[in-house]
């Protein structure tokens, strides 16, 4: 199998108020394979989402290297790594950060590249059973509707890694669910998924575990 | 369906809805400005070219008989004058005695309306304050009357054709009277009169040619005691003068003695384009403090759009976008607006009649500042907020993420 996701040795620290650096992640290294869902479990503040922004080319990190697809990412211009988020890399947020004033068609259209058609929008909304709401502002939409209308623009453009952070916050089972099943379809269409998540309902999909207390208790 | 127009769309009704107060200051005040060019800067401009060019400034006044000369002034030397350089006319200047033929036309039995007919001179002329006169004076066959004398006013003589008498000379101290007849075109202020005297009555000069020729028939030559020579500027008059005078007459000028006012008249041709600077300052001004609340505001957004794969080049790019489009919307609603304002206020304004402010009715404004602010408020508006712009497009997405 292949490695969608490789960090090695991921070190970052961020400043306090009072301009203290605290040390987040003490070397991490960890990896997601083509096809597989690994589940990055903890609590709030332990770092998760760091190593999402980081797997994600939205931080970088003090020290280590980002692997995407094969290719060093580590010290990418922010250029490339735009390229690579719009390609191969696609997120979906603890609240799912649509923008309200666009309707849900909208809102994936934002993420979508120009050969992007109106018809594999659709499609793509059918899946997530949204095509009847494909029109309707975001603001309009309940909270489920909304992370799946997420989960549409993160997968629109067959992104080799899908990275989700508490995607599953604030849903009811049946959105949940549905939430579930698409990190399934992606996982059997070749996707590598990362999903930084304490919610034990990732237990059914994921192939694997990452616990961050271990995660960052090997490293030290 | 493009992402680029879709966020952009949105944006610009956003920003609209957000910045309305703002919006609707600043196209009131491109109307109010565009309005004020109307009516101050036209008509500012409008008399201080009339005074540089059509007043008593850009004339040369030539005397037969000076301190430094004593020389005829003639149809020849009238020619000679029109062919200096920047000279645009020349005329002749003399007077002769007119009278109302008719007594019944008389303004009173002890008034026989007797005046003095004198060459009408553009610029020169008191105002005109009854009838239809053009700008060049009475035509042929009209005559201006002054509007008051011997303690009587003439205004009642206007619009009439009358006969007016001069004499003609048919020998040595004997003459015969010869009427003409023409009509009071107008009635002008008599109040200050000048070297004219107060019972000047304008006529035009080739009336006041020909009846001089046709009174003294046994004159080889029409000569004129003075002759006026009209430059094309004021700024041109000194230099008209020394050449005047150069050909061996006397000459005086208003503007030769007002050296500096060519100068204060283009100051305030100006009033127009420093209306404009203003809005250029204000619409810079306006974008600067907009591009800077969106640092704060918009600072989730872009960490949104760079997380779903924008470049800060695509986000830049379409921040100024829509900044350009709520600009040109701003811009074209104040045009619109002030062009309504100009063209009915120049209608009160041209009903008032006032003097400095020479406005025709239904005027529409400088175009060129119509345009300038169509284009230049997006412009500006960019350009204000283009700092601002660049550094929100280089925002690190993982801290505005995280201020979510």
């Amino acid at each position: 199998m292949t490695s969608v996701l490789r960090l090695e040795n991921i070190t970052k620290s961020f400043a306090d108020e009072r301009g203290n650096r605290q040390l987040v992640l003490p070397g991490v290294s960890m990896n997601v394979e083509a096809g597989e869902i690994v589940w990055l479990r903890g609590e709030s503040g332990s770092g998760k989402s760091t190593i999402l922004n980081i797997s994600g080319l939205l931080s970088t990190p003090d020290t280590g290297r980002v692997w995407i697809d094969g290719d060093d990412r580590t010290n990418a211009s922010p250029r490339t790594a735009s390229l690579v988020r719009s390609i191969e890399i696609g997120m979906v947020f603890q609240s799912s950060n649509l923008l309200p004033e666009l309707t849900a068609m909208e809102n994936v259209l934002l993420a979508s590249r120009e050969s992007t058609t109106r018809a594999a929008m659709i499609e793509q909304l059918e899946r997530f059973g949204l095509a009847a709401v494909a029109d309707r502002q975001a603001k309009r939409l309940s909270g489920g509707q909304q992370q799946r209308v997420a989960f549409c623009r993160a997968l629109i453009n067959r992104p080799s890694l899908l990275l989700a952070d508490e995607p599953s916050s604030g849903l009811d089972r049946a959105n949940t669910e549905v939430i579930l099943d698409a990190m399934r379809t992606g996982a059997n269409s070749g996707c590598g998924v990362l999903v930084a998540s304490h919610d034990e309902v990732f237990q059914q999909v994921a192939h694997r575990q990452l616990p961050m207390k271990e995660l960052l208790l090997e490293q030290k | 369906m493009n992402r680029n127009r879709v966020f952009a769309a949105r944006s610009v009704r956003l920003s609209l809805s957000k910045l309305r107060p703002l919006a609707v200051l600043m196209s009131l005040g491109i109307a109010v400005f565009i309005f004020a060019d109307s009516i101050v800067g036209a008509g500012i401009s409008s008399y201080s070219n009339k005074i540089s060019t059509n007043s008593a400034l850009n004339y040369v006044e030539v005397t037969s008989v000076g301190p430094d000369s004593a020389r005829e002034i003639t149809d020849e030397s009238l020619s000679r004058f029109s062919q200096i350089d920047h000279v645009v006319g020349s005329s002749g200047w003399a007077q002769i005695d007119l009278a109302i033929e008719d007594p019944a036309n008389w303004p009173s039995p002890n008034n026989p309306g007797a005046f003095i007919g004198t060459p009408f001179i553009s610029g020169i002329t008191p105002k005109v304050l009854l009838g239809e006169v053009s700008a060049d004076g009475p035509g042929e066959g009209q005559i201006l009357l002054p509007d008051k004398g011997q303690g009587q006013k003439y205004d009642q003589l206007l619009g009439k054709e009358m006969n007016f008498v001069y004499t003609r000379e048919i020998g040595p101290g004997n003459g015969e009277p010869v009427s003409m007849s023409l009509r009071v075109a107008g009635i002008y202020d008599n109040s200050s009169p000048g070297t004219d005297g107060a019972q000047a009555a304008y006529v035009s000069s080739k009336v006041v040619q020909s009846t001089l020729a046709n009174a003294r028939p046994n004159t080889k030559a029409l000569t004129y005691p003075r002759a006026f020579v009209r430059a094309d500027s004021a700024d041109e008059v000194v230099n008209v003068q020394n050449q005047v005078r150069a050909l061996g007459y006397s000459v005086n000028s208003v503007a030769g003695q007002i050296r500096s006012l060519s100068g204060l008249f283009a100051l305030l041709a100006l009033v127009s384009w420093l209306i404009g600077g203003f809005l250029v300052i204000f619409c810079l001004g306006v974008g600067v403090s907009v591009g800077g609340s969106w640092i704060k505001q918009r600072a989730r957004e872009v960490g949104l759009l760079k997380a779903i794969g924008w470049s800060g080049a695509s986000i830049a790019g379409v921040y100024m976008v829509e900044l350009a489009a709520v600009g040109l919307i701003i811009g074209l609603t104040g045009a619109l607006l002030g062009t309504l304002c100009s063209s009915v206020g120049t209608a009160v304004f041209s009903g008032l009649q006032l003097d400095l402010l020479p406005v025709a009715a239904w005027a529409m404004p400088n175009w060129l500042l119509v345009l300038g602010a169509l284009f230049c408020v997006p412009l500006f508006l960019c350009l204000g907020a283009v700092g601002h712009v660049a550094r929100l497009a280089r925002l690190d997405a993982d801290s505005s993420l995280r201020d979510l």
